[in-house]
């Protein structure tokens, strides 16, 4: 327990955060379970009973992780990414794909949404032909979305009746 | 004994029939083309068949639907070792050494012994439902409450296995899990718990959408953001696409381990498909001679770790059989479909169908036989096929993957909320990644919590608050023990001076 | 990109694999809230496949989602359907307590009435290795020991819990003594007791039919008010009980339908409700039918709302 690891600032921070975030979510669960009730029957225990063990787990490690933090970081731990830059342009274009998909797919229907997730994704992967990411997307989406509307019967937003 | 081979023989015959063989194809072609969609199950896929009951013979609308059954857990395995995606909460074991294999080249291996793994499984526990069907379902019955929370206490406890290079870190990911399983509206009282007011979580957060998020959409953003410079462009080594004469010596001990520990669980009444594979694993990896071969400790991906788990679900699933025939009680989803496909025919499952109607439950037992010869013919030429989707391009291989995943989602409640949702545990995964905190204890507290809170509870009711209960029972407490053991032992070695073969 | 190209066209002789299975057409999906194998899930599974005979729909998809005496299922109908004239959600009397109980933000307010049903009575069944022969032999030992008498039945509130607590108060034993113990559905009620890991339990007549008729389960008492025809089982009335548990069953459609989407939904379950299917169904299971529609049924299930509402209350239960 010893290999007190090296972090830069900007991971000592998210670290921090995380443990601060546990530490905080055992006490917003701990607040919750004491609304719950008690009365549980000839079980003893009742609806608040698991609640709050979990409340105390999570407060527990939160308190822990908090206390690494500040005594020198997470132990068991080296920042393999400590100077990697991360490509925030790609995150960027994935997240764009991921929401963009999630808000239009009720609009434009299943295939045309997904297709557009495709090129997306594929774009934040450093793909520079979207044109054919388009053609490659459909080709994935279109199978799936006949076998589900028409064999599976599970029914999917549509552009136009059955078919897109 | 003569009785029941000379049943079996006539079963044999009825279904090696042609038409019925053909019926066994079909079943299991789309049960695997199912399977490889997350989110769609074999329950729903048997559901949407149950009109054919209506055209075709009982023995072959069975022998098809036992296809589709075991058609989809296989595909689901494929989803999980080549994308990262479990499909189904039984094969979220597979995805931890699996995908790592297949990260490292070993798609093939992996989706070699789990195809053969399953095979071996559903025909030993075949064998052994044909045996000791009636014997097993009054075993079965002996678990109530008490015993089903000595085993999620036992789940417990050898979920250490997974928890990675830090146990606080991974008790830290166990008690998140827990947590967002007890959101939702609790079961035994009816009180509405973390709710926050949102309608969407009413009915609980859903597997499919935190294991999606945690591992598909989390792996990748983790890649676009710190991977997607370097190396070649396609993820994934290609290595062989067979498995060696290694591989076939690790796998072996750890089916028949998975079998021993599938079949009983699958014929316990309302035992779930999980634990047995958890247990399988966390056997396998405290069994191994290669600890350094599993993803948890950075390895390559430990093909044991994928063997056990894959042979204990195929077995669950032949297990879950047992009660469907001899009690009339379904123990699964697809079982259920599979009791309205018997009263379609005005067959009634329980003990009086193997007297009433002796030559289609042999029929059916027959066609469990074929379906798992069936599925290795259909799926061992394919590995090679799933094994070269991985040599896709970075781009278009992560696009598909997050096209899928999203289907998997969406399909099961049409909401855009999950999609957000979605992404918002992707983006907590990422995060997770990034300080090493492990995903897999996440999934499994969120399907241990709320199942061992609920047996809890009964337990606890029906033995009027004594917290002695899980003592007192015989079958309780042998498991009981077992956890002390599995607790205790290595601590006691330890201290004697014996070395095991993992080092906390 | 060869290999992408091959992968396809692998991935497309599966589909047409799947294509040459026949193409379905108009589905009916039916939401049951409860585990398979229970109550619920036989009305549902039964009303779908009159539906098909019918015509009305090619083929149905049922979808089980058990707990919070059905009001999870209810969330996730409400949730996942909106506006769609093909969805059913099965519910009951049983989901009428659950809401009362567990005041979900969405409830029944939230769907469409189509039709009550039919109406069912409960049994009070022991596995055939119960020392307990009749309802004196149990009330006797609930008064000797209450906590030792352990209940098995739907979730807390329901009509089955309702009527255990009925039963006690009747024995003069009070609500909280009584140990119920509440399970997600019919087939964890049934192994439960087959099991015996519980004294007794209780659940629709149509649930626990096939157990009794083969013997794994002896009746102690059907919950009606008189014998039922054609079934030689006593009353709880006959044997000194002086309790009667009525369980009706009905239907709900999507929120959101327009009034002619629910009229056509209604017409459609009231002709399943004359197919051969059905009436075979209703014979089988010894259910008694009550077809009620429209405002009449809106009604009703207003009225037992403040009915149940007030029973929970009296049993000390809400």
């Amino acid at each position: 327990m010893s290999d007190v690891s090296n972090v830069s600032n900007a991971g000592k921070a998210w670290q921090y955060g995380i443990a601060i975030f546990i530490l905080g979510l055992g006490i917003v669960y701990g607040i919750g379970a004491a609304a719950f009730p008690s009365e549980g029957g000839y079980a003893g225990i009742g609806p608040n009973f698991v609640p709050i063990l979990i409340a105390v787990a999570l407060g527990v490690t939160g308190a822990i992780l908090l206390w690494q933090v500040a005594t020198g970081g997470l132990r068991n731990f080296t920042d393999e990414l400590a100077g990697v830059t991360a490509n925030y342009r790609g995150g960027l274009w994935l997240t764009t794909g991921v929401l963009l998909h999630a808000l239009l797919i009720t609009h434009i229907g299943f295939v045309l949404a997904s297709t557009l997730l495709f090129v997306c994704v594929a774009r934040g992967f450093g793909s520079k032909r979207w044109w054919l990411d388009a053609i490659y997307g459909t080709a994935l989406v279109l199978p799936v979305f006949w076998l589900f509307t028409m064999v599976l019967d599970v029914s999917l937003p549509q552009l136009f009746n059955d078919w897109i | 004994m003569m009785d029941t081979l000379g049943f079996l023989l006539h079963g044999f015959e009825v279904a090696l029939q042609p038409v019925n063989l053909m019926w066994a194809f079909i079943g299991c072609l789309l049960g695997t083309a199912i399977g490889v969609l997350p989110g769609i199950g074999p329950a729903l896929t048997v559901a949407m068949l149950l009109p054919v009951t209506a055209k075709v013979e009982p023995t072959s609308a069975l022998i098809m639907f036992c296809g589709v059954y075991y058609g989809a857990m296989f595909g689901g395995s494929t989803t999980s070792i080549l994308m990262n995606t479990p499909g189904e909460s039984a094969s979220m074991m597979t995805t931890l050494e699996g995908n790592r294999m297949a990260k490292n080249g070993r798609a093939g291996p992996a989706l070699a012994t789990a195809a053969i793994g399953s095979f071996v499984a559903g025909t030993i526990a075949t064998v052994l439902l044909t045996l000791f069907a009636p014997l097993v379902a009054d075993f079965g019955l002996k678990f109530g409450p008490a015993e089903f929370f000595s085993l999620m206490v036992l789940a417990f406890v050898t979920v250490s296995a997974v928890l990675g290079a830090s146990m606080l870190r991974g008790m830290t990911s166990l008690a998140v899990g827990l947590a967002i399983g007890l959101v939702g509206m609790d079961n035994i009282s009816g009180v509405a718990r973390y709710t926050l007011g949102v309608p969407e979580f009413v009915d609980g957060i859903e597997f499919v959408l935190v294991a999606v998020g945690l591992f598909a959409v989390s792996e990748s953003l983790y890649t676009v953001l710190y991977q997607s410079g370097e190396g070649d462009s396609s993820v994934n080594r290609m290595g062989s696409t067979w498995m060696s004469a290694e591989d076939w010596k690790r796998s072996w001990p750890a089916w028949l381990r998975g079998t021993a520990i599938g079949f009983p669980f699958g014929s316990v009444p309302a035992g779930g498909a999980e634990i047995p594979t958890f247990l399988s694993y966390t056997t396998e990896r405290k069994l191994t001679r290669h600890p350094k071969d599993f993803s948890t400790e950075g390895g390559p991906g430990a093909i044991e770790g994928v063997a056990g788990p894959e042979a204990a679900n195929n077995a669950t699933a032949t297990g879950a059989m047992v009660p469907l025939l001899t009690l009339g009680i379904p123990t699964s989803a697809t079982a259920a479909i599979l009791i309205a496909a018997f009263q379609n025919y005005n067959l009634q499952p329980g003990p009086m169908l193997f007297l009433d109607n002796a030559p289609l439950v042999w029929g059916l037992i027959a066609s469990l036989y074929i379906g798992n010869v069936m599925l290795l013919i259909l799926n061992l030429p394919l590995v090679g096929v799933w094994a070269r989707l991985l040599s896709v391009p970075k781009p278009q291989l992560y696009a598909g993957i997050l096209v899928f995943a999203t289907i998997g989602v969406f399909s099961m409640r049409q909401s855009w909320f999950d999609l957000l949702l979605m992404y918002v545990i992707g983006v907590a995964g990422v995060i997770m990644r990034r300080f090493d905190f492990p995903v897999a204890p996440v999934i499994i507290g969120m399907i241990l919590g709320p199942m061992s809170e609920k047996q809890l509870r009964n337990a606890l009711a029906i033995a009027q608050g004594d917290w002695l209960v899980f003592f007192k029972q015989p079958i309780a407490a042998t498991i009981m023990g077992l956890t002390f053991l599995v607790l205790f032992v290595p601590i006691f070695l330890r201290r004697r001076g014996v070395r095991l073969s993992e080092d906390d | 990109m060869r290999k992408l190209i091959s992968s396809l066209f692998a991935a497309g002789l599966l589909a047409a694999g799947l294509a040459a299975t026949p193409v379905l057409a108009q589905t009916l999906k039916v939401m049951v809230p409860a585990n398979a194998g229970g109550g619920y899930d036989g009305t549902g599974r039964i009303l779908g496949k009159a539906l098909i005979e019918t015509g009305a729909f090619k083929t149905a998809i049922y979808e089980n989602k058990a707990g919070a005496g059905g009001t999870l299922g209810l969330a996730q109908f409400a949730n996942a359907n909106k506006g769609d004239p093909n969805a059913l959600l099965v519910m009951g009397a049983i989901m009428v307590t659950g809401v009362i109980q567990a005041n979900p933000q969405l409830s029944l307010a939230n769907v469409t009435p189509i039709a009550r049903l039919i109406t069912e009575y409960n049994v009070i069944v022991v596995r055939k290795e119960s020392p307990i022969k009749d309802m004196k032999g149990l009330i006797a030992e609930l008064k000797k020991d209450p906590g030792n008498v352990k209940w098995a039945g739907g979730s807390k509130g329901s009509t089955d819990h309702i009527g255990i607590v009925a039963i006690g108060r009747d024995a003069g034993i009070d609500s909280n003594k009584i140990n119920y113990i509440p399970f997600a559905g019919g087939g964890e009620v049934v192994s439960a007791l087959l099991g015996g890991h519980v004294t007794a339990a209780t659940g629709g007549y149509a649930e626990m039919l096939k157990y009794i008729q083969s013997g794994q389960m002896r009746a102690l008492a059907i919950t009606s008010p008189k014998r039922l025809a054609g079934l030689n089982m006593p009353t709880l009335v006959e044997q000194g009980v002086n309790v009667e548990i009525s369980n009706w069953r009905g239907v709900y459609g999507a929120p959101g339908l327009t009034p002619e989407q629910r009229k056509k939904l209604t017409d459609q379950v009231v002709a399943a409700t004359k197919t051969k299917t059905w009436q075979a169904a209703l014979k089988e299971n010894i259910w008694t039918p009550s077809v009620i529609t429209g405002d009449e049924y809106s009604r009703f299930v207003d009225d037992e709302h403040s009915r149940l509402r007030a029973m929970l209350v009296k049993a000390g239960l809400f």
